[in-house]
């Protein structure tokens, strides 16, 4: 059903897990599924230099936001938050047709981290 | 690792003794049983064998054996044949909320068509309240359809109950056994039903067979057209090595019952031990002391089922989530909300289902496994 890469970024999730004192937390929510995400951020100078993840939902979702950890890493904000879907789910080397609504998480995610920075800083 | 297979209320392994004995009829005996010459004709004499042997298994008479393809197709010639049969005398339908999508999108189907359909639902452990039936009974009802052992629990209905309760009127009632013939002995004066239907493949027979007992009494119209096989209620002809396959497995599940039903007991309890110890907190779905001894179902709030199979399939063990045809998209099981558990607690149910073929040693090594793969989905979770 899923790729090669897609159970390896499931199985072996990089970036799991919560971060001690984040310069950024996002939450974001699936209300169709119910599932849930939350992604922290370490910024340094408008370039996120850290990401990591909590995600309640399917294997493509957790595969997902494993994915849109990595990618953000050494962006910049603005960088970060022109990040689409459609390439999280690219540099996964695609995702089933009717899993494709599940990484939608990832966006909404980066914008609210994001938001709760700015709201910091 | 070697594969552990614990989705054996999804499909069992056909067992070795049923292939031998279904192979000759490929290759020997493949005259067409309607046929009058003679390798027809004991073809013929092997087929109506089989349909006595199994008959006397469950207490019915050859006569009330009709072979069909599937379970599914079972449930759609008792519920559509029934009330084809009887839509002058009423057009009101009961099943539960809590049966397999067979029954459930058939009644959905006969809705469209015109006729009325009642769910009743069960209670927190899983089981049919019968005088909840008893409200929803109709001078117009015709039918009446409760599955004797439901596929995601392992729950067994109260069908003699039922039963009783429907006998004084004059309502149809008709089980899906697909999940207990072959693992529990019944027989079905006792169960009382006019119809029940079994399906080969869940009890180590082989796939594309099942059959419907549908009382001598009880009139249906077949649901497709053709010759007069079956009676004329299901033409077609005859699966012939599944029908003897069928006959075959059913032969050993009656043999080795007692012993099936010890097996199951320990190995269940021995699982559910060992994930009580390795996982802080989950829900128990399956009511243990009113179940199928081979089924475990077991909500673990804070993740999704999809995640947990699909972790524990990478690791070679073979489990679903909720029912097997669920597991294509993500949507909680119908049977679990039904049943009361709010949406997260039916999104992360797991269901182990056994067989006789399971050793002791699989049991261990997968209860752990699913145990750790709980707690690492857990610790990637946001929280419950």
């Amino acid at each position: 059903m899923y790729n090669k890469k897609v159970m390896d970024y499931f199985t072996n999730p990089r970036n799991a897990g919560k971060m001690d004192s984040p310069d950024g937390v996002g939450r974001a929510c699936n209300s169709v599924d119910g599932d849930e995400m939350i992604l922290y951020l370490k910024i340094r100078d408008n370039r996120i230099t850290e990401a990591t993840f909590q995600t309640y939902g399917c294997a493509a979702a957790i595969a997902s936001s494993s994915m849109t950890t990595e990618l953000l890493k050494n962006r910049t904000l603005e960088e970060a938050l022109s990040l689409k879907n459609e390439e999280v789910v690219e540099a996964l080397g695609g995702l089933p047709p009717k899993k494709a609504d599940c990484s939608v998480l990832t966006e909404d995610a980066v914008r609210s981290a994001i938001e709760d920075y700015r709201k910091k800083t | 690792m070697e594969m552990i297979y614990l989705d054996n209320n999804a499909t069992t392994v056909t067992d070795p003794a049923v292939v031998d004995e279904m192979r000759p009829y490929f290759s020997d005996y493949y005259g067409n049983p309607s046929s009058i010459h003679s390798a027809g004709s004991e073809v013929k004499l092997k087929i109506e064998e089989a349909r006595r042997n199994i008959a006397t298994r469950i207490g019915a008479e050859k006569e009330e054996i009709v072979f069909t393809g599937s379970g599914t197709e079972s449930d759609n010639l008792a519920l559509r044949g029934a009330a084809y049969a009887r839509r002058a005398v009423g057009k009101h339908i009961i099943v539960s909320a809590i049966e397999h999508s067979a029954i459930l999108n058939t009644a959905k189907a006969l809705q469209s068509e015109g006729f009325e359909i009642s769910y009743i639902k069960p209670g927190k452990d899983g089981i049919v309240d019968y005088k909840s039936l008893e409200n929803a009974l109709r001078d117009d009802t015709v039918i009446v359809s409760i599955m004797h052992v439901n596929n995601e629990t392992g729950a067994i209905q109260p069908i003699s109950e039922i039963s009783g309760l429907l006998r004084k009127r004059n309502i149809l009632f008709h089980t899906d056994a697909v999940q207990s013939t072959g693992k529990m002995l019944y027989e079905v004066d006792i169960l009382g039903v006019d119809m029940l239907t079994a399906s080969a493949h869940k009890f180590h027979g082989p796939k594309g067979i099942g059959f419907l007992y549908k009382k001598k009494t009880v009139a249906i119209n077949p649901i497709i057209t053709g010759g007069g096989h079956e009676l004329g209620i299901r033409p077609g002809t005859e699966n012939v090595p599944g029908i003897i396959g069928l006959a075959k497995a059913l032969d050993i599940a009656y043999l080795g019952h007692s012993e099936f039903s010890r097996r199951m007991t320990k190995q269940r309890q021995a699982m559910l031990d060992i994930i009580s110890e390795g996982v802080g907190d989950f829900i128990l779905n399956t009511p243990i002391e009113a179940s199928i001894e081979n089924t475990l179902n077991l909500s673990f709030p804070g993740i999704e089922s999809e995640a947990l199979v699909l972790m524990l399939s990478d690791k070679n063990i073979m489990l679903s989530g909720g029912s097997a045809c669920s597991s294509s998209d993500s949507s909680p099981s119908h049977v679990l909300r039904a049943m009361g558990r709010n949406p997260k607690e039916s999104a992360g149910s797991l269901r182990i289902s056994l067989s006789r073929f399971n050793t002791d040693s699989e049991i261990e090594r997968a209860g752990r496994t699913i145990a750790e793969c709980v707690n690492k989905l857990r610790k990637l979770s946001p929280g419950v």
